[in-house]
């Protein structure tokens, strides 16, 4: 689904520049949502993948493995592992179509449907008195505490906000307003 | 109306085919990764053996040998550990005393790698034991295993903590937190065993489960 460059007249008829301002208004806004959702996936992916420095470096997958396994979610061995290796690729995929604007409803969907399961988890972990690490930027905790919490949730909300308005609204076409 | 109405359904469809195409994508892209780089799952755990103290004027065992050669720990119910046992102080509230209202889990229920209290002081009482705990410095403060030594997950961060400098790698390692779901001294637990400690146990019930049976405790502020 590729951004149009060419106005919206031929599909509308006769609009005026209030609304070609709106629709640079909404062009505006889709960008910047996808910059930054984008980045942040990305951001996260990227230390959950990149090989820890040393043994007691708190990056790489291995690290990952463990904030898993301390969700106590009673999943199988192989299934841990599964989560493991893909989540993290599913963000890049997701992140990287989103920054550049291809299938970018798709890739804001799979964000969608991944935030909704990083809350409930989160929830899971509220719901019995857990202390778990998220390990979701690996050993940065840019916005909340290390330990999962309400703020985890509250951010993961804003972002499966703006996932949703990624995936529901159509790509607006960018023109500027004469 | 009909333009739009197959316009609307062609466009979820689109959604759900770009996504289906992406994911398997990542699918593809995380079994290539899984097979690369395989994941280890958990710690390399024994079982649980007591050091092994030198016999006086004799020569010293090995406290690091093997399950088959160190002594076996027989987990042992002190009259601490029943509480049913233990006379209990008449409440005038009603609230149970904590050693009536704390029941230790038993060993069959324990995962890999954690111990009993009894196993716990067991190795305690014997010595050439590393206690390491794994709670913040305020909780710490209030109360701790004596001797222990404070380490967080956030010490280990890019570096080798000084304080390892205090626990023998040689010894039996004991990590506690708060029990139960605690996580943090899973997380200890692992670096620990990074940076060259064979020997890693978790006190299963944490340092609360040790309180309520009484056992020794001591308050400080740990130094940095």
């Amino acid at each position: 689904m590729s951004q149009s460059a060419t106005p919206a007249a031929s599909e509308h008829g006769g609009e005026s520049a209030l609304r070609r301002g709106d629709l640079s208004v909404l062009w505006a806004t889709q960008w910047t949502m996808r910059m930054l959702l984008g980045g942040l996936f990305i951001f996260a992916a990227w230390n959950k993948l990149h090989p820890a420095s040393s043994p007691q470096a708190m990056n790489g997958p291995q690290t990952f493995a463990s904030s898993v396994q301390a969700f106590k979610l009673g999943l199988p061995d192989w299934a841990i592992r599964a989560s493991v290796s893909v989540t993290p690729w599913l963000e890049v995929v997701s992140g990287l179509a989103l920054i550049l604007g291809v299938w970018r409803r798709g890739a804001a969907l799979i964000m969608s449907v991944m935030l909704v399961g990083f809350i409930l988890l989160i929830a899971s972990v509220l719901w019995r008195n857990m202390s778990v690490e998220c390990g979701c930027f690996g050993k940065l905790s840019p916005f909340c505490p290390k330990s999962v919490g309400w703020c985890n949730i509250a951010q993961n909300s804003v972002m499966l906000l703006v996932a949703l308005f990624l995936t529901l609204t159509r790509p607006a076409p960018m023109r500027l307003a004469k | 109306m009909n333009t739009s109405n197959s316009k609307s359904v062609g466009g979820i469809r689109s959604i759900w085919v770009q996504a289906s195409a992406l994911v398997a994508l990542g699918l593809l892209m995380g079994t290539a990764d899984a097979l690369v780089r395989p994941i280890k799952l958990g710690r390399n755990t024994t079982e649980f053996t007591l050091p092994v103290t030198p016999a006086p004027g004799g020569a010293a065992e090995p406290a690091t040998t093997g399950a088959e050669t160190s002594k076996p720990v027989e987990p042992v119910q002190t009259a601490a550990e029943t509480p049913k046992a233990q006379p209990a102080e008449p409440a005038e509230s009603g609230v149970p005393t904590s050693a009536e209202a704390f029941k230790p889990t038993p060993k069959d229920q324990l995962p890999k790698g954690q111990i009993t209290l009894a196993e716990a002081k067991a190795a305690f009482d014997a010595g050439e034991t590393n206690f390491v705990d794994a709670r913040p410095k305020e909780k710490f403060a209030e109360g701790h295993i004596p001797g222990a030594v404070r380490l967080e997950l956030v010490d280990f961060q890019d570096q080798i903590p000084a304080k390892l400098g205090l626990l023998p790698k040689e010894n039996l390692t004991i990590v506690y937190c708060n029990g139960g779901h605690c996580d943090e001294s899973e997380r200890v637990a692992e670096m620990l065993e990074n940076s060259g400690y064979a020997r890693i146990f978790i006190i299963h019930d944490g340092f609360p489960g040790w309180k309520a049976l009484g056992y020794p405790v001591e308050t400080g502020e740990d130094f940095e």
